[in-house]
């Protein structure tokens, strides 16, 4: 009998105070045996009915039951903690199992909350197969819904009852795992040992601690994980056989690991805490060599898993049930009406993709586009990736000078399209006025929840000639700026992690496009800082990421620094009054005079600013107030550097093109237009289709000239040079090509190092050069001596320059072909597609030319990057609960209020 | 947030935008950059400059089949620079002269009288820099009349030639005008008639690959067995829509009349030739202004497309006169003009190449007998400067019209600061014969380069 022979171990270190009381209720429950209390509270402990042994506070549980049972001859230890409460009866069930069932080496009582006395704390332990500890009930009500278990891989340490036969055989409970599943791995090595173990749901105690709150205190939940991951890692590897050690090791490091990243990814606390955790456990190779030894020396039996491990359909039931608590959490916050992407916005998508591929037919199954301000990209990806970071780039006859934000930029996003870099142009052009749709719908989110005034906004953004003659004279910049404004916009309002990712993101995306709007973002983000969101201005970090070193180049003067990105094009944009229209050059219409198209462009701008003005005093919505401001700083930018030359190209002078800048205040303008054109329930029937078809006709010249083939963007070959340049650079790379262009005051000359220049290789160092690059000069002399019968060494001098090949821009009968086929050395090639090529004859194979890249550039932008898009990552599922927005006409007008 | 402080935010925004719309509008940027074209001005060292000369009166000499020289013409090129023969058949006859140094001042031009049983006239004919694109309007190959072309390559690459050649009746297909090869420093003849047969007005155009070259037409007349009639026609570089031909002597009644009773002598007539090499038809207006007194005439005709028009300029006083012809498409013309000496029975026309308009230093070499004529195309007042025989002449061009000029013989240089034609129109004894005054094909000395 259990009770003939009973030794009961208190041990006590948190809640001294609690063990009168404990005593009484031995006593009450009329427990036979001595009682032995080891006190590990490091204070002196009277209590009376009991034997008190006082030891070292570190001292652990396992160790404190040895020093209780050492002098004491009984057969069974009841294990009690100080934060126990007993319920009545609960040992002679434990004990009626033990005396019943000889083949039970161990038991445990079903474990209630002291807080809450209906609820399961702990009933009885487990595992899954990969070793992680699971309880089987936790935090549950009690319904006697798990009082038909029995037999379990485990029960807690509170309250256990084990057969001292047991405990000595085993050596109690591994010192590895003083806090964490310490009774686990002792019941599992029970079970390896020949014995079984029970819960006894009839025993029933209430505890108030877990073991490690116990052994520690409260921790910080990191802590925690990490104790567990320690505790799973040497559980593993003590139980694991010793050759497959090494590969547990590997597996537990490079496992938590990735779970660590998906945390991390999902915005978690501490995602790491398991892999520091795991790491301690793995390396602490002594304490499992000591368990693992204790395992062998008494493990004869294989576990029966089947029947005692988590099954893993079990485990997924449990997790979703995880989530669902979460998610229902989030949901509960989270009350504020959002803009919908409902199922007519998904429609007027589909429309505007069809207008998209019908407009611009032209460019699809083009291997690359070209004309106006674009040039093809490179055609490897890799070409692409070289820019990245490169302080050393051909144009300019080759140029140092701080790494290009932008080029960066389409070498970052040319990775999605690595089998072809072209095609990211392509599809660009292609999907600019789908996604300008979407952008702009998603964009309006930023001040309205009402999808008719997001459709107005996105169907108006997609036709806007900001749009339509930036893609016509090829500015892949202004392209890109106008796709990322509106989204902007949206995510800077939001007030979560991801929108702040966002943010950050389109923000760089924007800067590094067009620097002209950088006041524009540092604008929106002090506004979002300053009206309830201080974190926004580390919104600002990827975009300075991307451009510090131009920043600082720029600081001598400043206003280069606004110049246009890409290959610079002289822009036809009027200044002044005109600059009213809004359009980014003069308006034009079919049928109508210049004038007349400008009153009518003008018309639309007064219209939008009426109807806005409306929607600041009416729908009072201060958002649509911020917006205008920005719009305001936009002109401010324009109004300072508009009429100014900031870049040079083609010998041509080049000013800003303000399409991006107009979109900015279009954006102000069209949203307030949309605001006061919704909220008008009856006439918006009527008025949105008219304001839209209004902005299509204004925009209809622009709009068209790709479908019409006026626009400067028609499909191109990849390579810029001749084809015969390219094979001969391909198998001999490094030459460069001197390309001649004669012009009416003189020449143009130009230096293209192997297959050409791409679009990745503009930089805005070299494009807003104010003097001549280091190598201009040497090229202008060889050029001009080409071009006569002269006197100069003309073949070693382009053999200096590594000049491999001379081409001239002009037909076979122009002048200067004789007079560049009288220089010795040169070897007429032939006319090409794109002029007279010579080839120079020398010795040697040219150095390649390193682009020289800035590491430090390279490090601050790849880790400033990798946050912003791991917090741009989304991490909550859809919406599932719909929360009240103004669709309802009752809800509209409390909604508005209610926003802010 | 009240719905006040929200209208207040909205208003701020507003007043935002308006004023930054307003500065845009009404305020001039205080801000200035520094980007300018980055340009350069590079002088090439040792220059040379080479000036391509025909050569003698070329024709079949005896009964050989192989062109040859026929005379001895005399060449005058600027002092200091270097002539270099080229190779013809077995002989040499044109020659290269290259000048090093002022490039500017390079010119070169041959003249020569011949009389013999097939060839009698008078030709004085510029040499020129070598071009990869050159059109040569005049000539026949009708009976009796020869047409000789002479393309020359003063350099040291092989030049590649495409021929075409466009007649009365459109654009002539000739067997072997493609792929002529000239070798380096040499001169290739060959008879137009090979190319179009009894072609009463023909007109070509040469496009060379490779080395540049220069082209010329010489054109001879027999009637019955009297030859009267010489002359050695230059290239113009292109069509275009504007054409000077700065002197144009008519000759009189007294000179010619007796003369053209004879249906042979029918092409002693002045006329002009056109040719509108494009796709579409030319509205032309020929407008002939007389120098001195008297009334400018204008003729307004259109020219079909493809092929060549000789229109007779009939019921000309005599003098001298400037044609000016403007076009709406790019077209080719030359004029022609007879001579006929009753007293001696010699006989003679001049083919005048239409004279491009230029800025600049324009040099040429002329002979004894010679008179210079300055055309004005622009609508702008012209200030020339004229050093002829050691004495510097200053005159202005009106617009549009044009100034004729006593030279004495031998280097004419003529500085224009706007674009003006100049030419010379020579009346020797032996007959008459015109030159042009080229600048060079590029200020050598002052390269304009752009960088980027």
């Amino acid at each position: 009998m259990i009770r003939d022979s009973l030794a009961i171990v208190v041990v006590s270190r948190r809640l001294p105070e609690r063990l009168p009381q404990l005593v009484k209720e031995l006593t009450a429950d009329s427990v036979p045996g001595a009682i032995t209390v080891v006190n590990l509270t490091g204070d002196n402990l009277a209590l009376s009915g009991c034997t008190v042994l006082t030891a070292a506070r570190t001292l652990s549980l396992s160790h404190a039951v040895d020093r209780a049972i050492a002098d004491s001859g009984a057969e069974n230890i009841w294990i009690v903690r100080d934060d126990t409460r007993i319920r009545p009866g609960a040992f002679a069930a434990l004990a009626s199992v033990l005396d019943t069932s000889p083949s039970v080496g161990i038991v445990g009582p079903k474990q209630m909350d002291v807080d809450s006395p209906a609820m399961i704390r702990e009933m009885g332990e487990s595992m899954t197969r990969t070793g992680f500890a699971v309880h089987l009930a936790e935090r549950e009500l009690d319904q006697a819904q798990y009082d038909r278990a029995s037999d379990v891989l485990a029960v807690g340490e509170a309250g256990m009852l084990v057969r001292r036969e047991v405990w000595t055989t085993l050596g109690g409970f591994d010192p590895a795992l003083p806090g964490v599943d310490g009774a686990l791995d002792f019941c599992y090595r029970a079970h390896r040992a020949g014995w079984r173990v029970e819960v006894v749901p009839t025993a029933v105690i209430e505890t108030q601690f877990t073991s490690l709150e116990a052994l520690a205190g409260t921790l910080l939940d990191r802590r925690i994980v990490r104790e567990e991951a320690r505790s799973r890692a040497h559980r593993i590897l003590a139980a694991g056989a010793a050759l497959a050690q090494p590969f547990l090791a590997v597996g537990l490091v490079i496992g938590s690991l990735v779970r660590g990243i998906g945390r991390f990814v999902q915005k978690r606390r501490s995602p790491f805490a398991e892999w520091r955790g795991t790491m301690a456990g793995v390396f602490d190779v002594r304490a499992v060599g000591r368990a693992h030894r204790a395992h062998r020396r008494t493990g004869t039996v294989p576990i029966d898993g089947s029947r005692l491990f988590v099954s893993a359909s079990e485990l997924r039931h449990r997790r979703g049930i995880q989530n669902d608590e979460r998610r229902a959490l989030l949901e509960s916050a989270d009350d504020t009406p959002r803009l919908r992407f409902g199922v007519a916005a998904l429609w007027w998508t589909g429309f505007a993709a069809l207008a998209g591929i019908i407009l611009n037919n032209r460019f699809l199954g083009a291997t690359a586009l070209s004309g106006g301000s674009l040039i093809p990209m490179p055609s490897t990806v890799d070409d692409a990736w070289a820019a990245i970071g490169a302080t050393w780039s051909e144009v300019a006859s080759g140029f140092s000078g701080a790494p290009d934000g932008f080029a960066a930029l389409l070498g970052i996003l040319s990775s999605a399209f690595w089998w072809h870099p072209n095609t990211l142009i392509i599809t660009l052009f292609v999907a600019a006025i789908p996604a300008s749709f979407v952008a702009g719908y998603v964009g309006a989110g930023a001040v309205t929840s009402n999808p008719r005034a997001a459709l107005i906004v996105g169907a108006g953004w997609a036709l806007l000639p900001t749009l339509h003659i930036a893609a016509n004279e090829g500015r892949i910049t202004a392209v890109l700026a106008h796709i990322a404004l509106p989204l902007f916009a949206r995510a800077i309002a939001g007030s979560s992690i991801v929108a702040l990712g966002w943010a950050s993101l389109l923000a760089a995306v924007l800067w590094v496009s067009v620097p002209a709007l950088a006041p524009v973002v540092v604008g929106a983000i002090i506004i979002r800082a300053l009206t309830g969101q201080p974190g926004a201005l580390v919104a600002l970090a990827p975009a300075l990421a991307f451009e510090w070193p131009r920043l600082i180049e720029t600081l001598s003067n400043p206003v280069l620094y606004f110049a246009d990105r890409g290959v610079p094009f002289v822009t036809t944009a009027p200044t002044g009054l005109l600059s009213l229209t809004l359009w980014p050059t003069t308006p034009s219409l079919p049928f109508l005079s210049a004038d007349i198209a400008v009153l009518v462009a003008f018309a639309l701008v007064a219209t939008c600013a009426a109807l806005t003005v409306i929607a600041v005093l009416v729908a009072d919505n201060p958002r649509v107030g911020a917006l205008l401001a920005l719009g305001g700083v936009a002109l401010v930018v324009w109004f300072a550097l508009g009429a100014l030359p900031l870049s040079t190209a083609e010998g041509v002078a080049v000013g800003l093109f303000p399409g991006p800048l107009y979109d900015v205040v279009w954006f102000g303008l069209i949203t307030g237009a949309a605001i006061t054109i919704a909220s008008a329930r009856i006439v918006s029937a009527v008025l949105a289709p008219t304001v839209v078809t209004a902005i299509a006709l204004i925009g209809v010249v622009p709009l068209t000239a790709a479908f019409a083939g006026t626009s400067l963007v028609t499909p191109s070959t990849v390579r810029t040079l001749p084809a015969y340049v390219e094979a001969e650079t391909a198998a001999v790379p490094g030459g460069a090509t001197l390309v001649v262009t004669p012009t009416p005051e003189g020449l143009r000359t130009e230096l293209q190092r192997d297959g050409g220049v791409t679009l990745v290789d503009w930089s805005a160092a070299a494009a807003t050069r104010v003097a001549l690059g280091p190598n201009e000069f040497a090229i202008a002399e060889i050029a001009a001596n080409l071009i006569v019968e002269s006197g100069f060494d003309v073949s070693a001098a382009l053999a200096e320059q590594q000049i491999r090949f001379v081409l001239l821009e002009a037909k076979p009968t122009a002048t200067e072909v004789s007079s560049i086929s009288s220089h010795a050395g040169l070897t007429a090639v032939g006319t090409t597609d794109r002029g007279i090529l010579w080839r120079v004859s020398v010795d040697g194979t040219p150095t390649v030319a390193d682009r020289d890249s800035d590491l430090v550039y390279l490090g601050i932008l790849g880790s400033v990057g990798l946050i912003a898009v791991v917090a741009a990552v989304p991490t909550s599922l859809p919406r599932r609960r719909v929360v009240p927005d103004d669709d309802f006409p009752v809800a509209e007008s409390e909604d508005d209020d209610e926003r802010s | 947030m009240s719905v006040l402080s929200k209208i207040t935010v909205g208003a701020v925004g507003l007043a935002a935008l308006g004023v930054a719309g307003y500065a845009v509008a009404f305020i001039p940027s205080p801000l200035s950059s520094d980007v300018a074209p980055l340009t350069t001005v590079i002088a090439p060292a040792a220059v040379t400059r080479s000036i391509v000369c025909a050569g003698n009166v070329v024709g079949y000499v005896g009964d050989s089949a192989e062109i040859s020289a026929a005379g001895s013409a005399t060449q005058m090129s600027t002092p200091g620079s270097d002539s270099r023969g080229l190779a013809m058949a077995d002989s040499m006859n044109g020659s290269v002269v290259t000048l090093t140094g002022d490039s500017l001042l390079g010119a070169a031009t041959e003249y020569d009288a011949v009389q013999t049983e097939s060839v009698a006239g008078f030709l004085a004919t510029e040499c020129g820099d070598a071009l990869n694109e050159q059109w040569l309007v005049g000539g026949s190959t009708m009976t009796g009349r020869d047409t000789i072309l002479t393309i020359s390559n003063g350099s040291d690459v092989e030049a590649r030639v495409d021929i075409d050649i466009w007649g009365s009746r459109g654009m002539i297909d000739a067997p072997g005008s493609r792929g002529i090869v000239v070798a380096p420093m040499s001169q290739r003849s060959y008879s137009v008639a090979g190319f179009a047969p009894d072609e009463p007005s023909p007109a070509l155009r040469l496009t060379s690959s490779g080395a540049a070259v220069w082209a010329t037409l010489q054109t001879t007349a027999v009637r019955g067995l009297v030859p009267g009639g010489l002359d050695r026609i230059g290239p113009v570089s292109a069509p275009t829509t504007s054409l000077t031909f700065p002197i144009v002597r008519i000759p009189g009644e007294d000179s010619i009349g007796a003369a053209l009773i004879d249906p042979g002598y029918a092409d002693i007539m002045a006329a002009i030739r056109f040719l509108a090499p494009g796709e579409s038809d030319a509205a032309v207006s020929i407008t002939l202004d007389p120098v001195g007194d008297g009334d400018s005439l204008t003729i307004a005709t259109t020219i079909g497309a493809g092929s060549t028009l000789d229109i007779p300029l009939s019921d000309l006083d005599a003098g001298d006169w400037s044609v000016t012809i403007d076009s709406d498409q790019p077209l080719v013309a030359a004029v022609r003009v007879g001579f006929h000496d009753p007293r001696n029975g010699i006989t003679d026309i001049a083919w005048a190449s239409a004279a491009p308009a230029q800025t600049g230093i324009a040099a040429l070499f002329v002979p004894a007998g010679a008179v210079l004529g300055l055309s004005n195309p622009t609508t702008n007042d012209v200030t020339v400067t004229i050093l002829s025989g050691g004495e510097t002449v200053e005159v202005v061009i009106p617009a549009r019209g044009a100034r004729v000029l006593p030279v004495t013989a031998g280097l004419v240089t003529v500085t224009s600061t706007g674009n003006v034609s100049t030419a010379a129109f020579v009346s020797a004894p032996e007959g008459i014969a015109t030159l042009r005054g080229l600048t060079a094909p590029i200020d050598a000395a002052n390269i304009v380069i752009v960088s980027g």
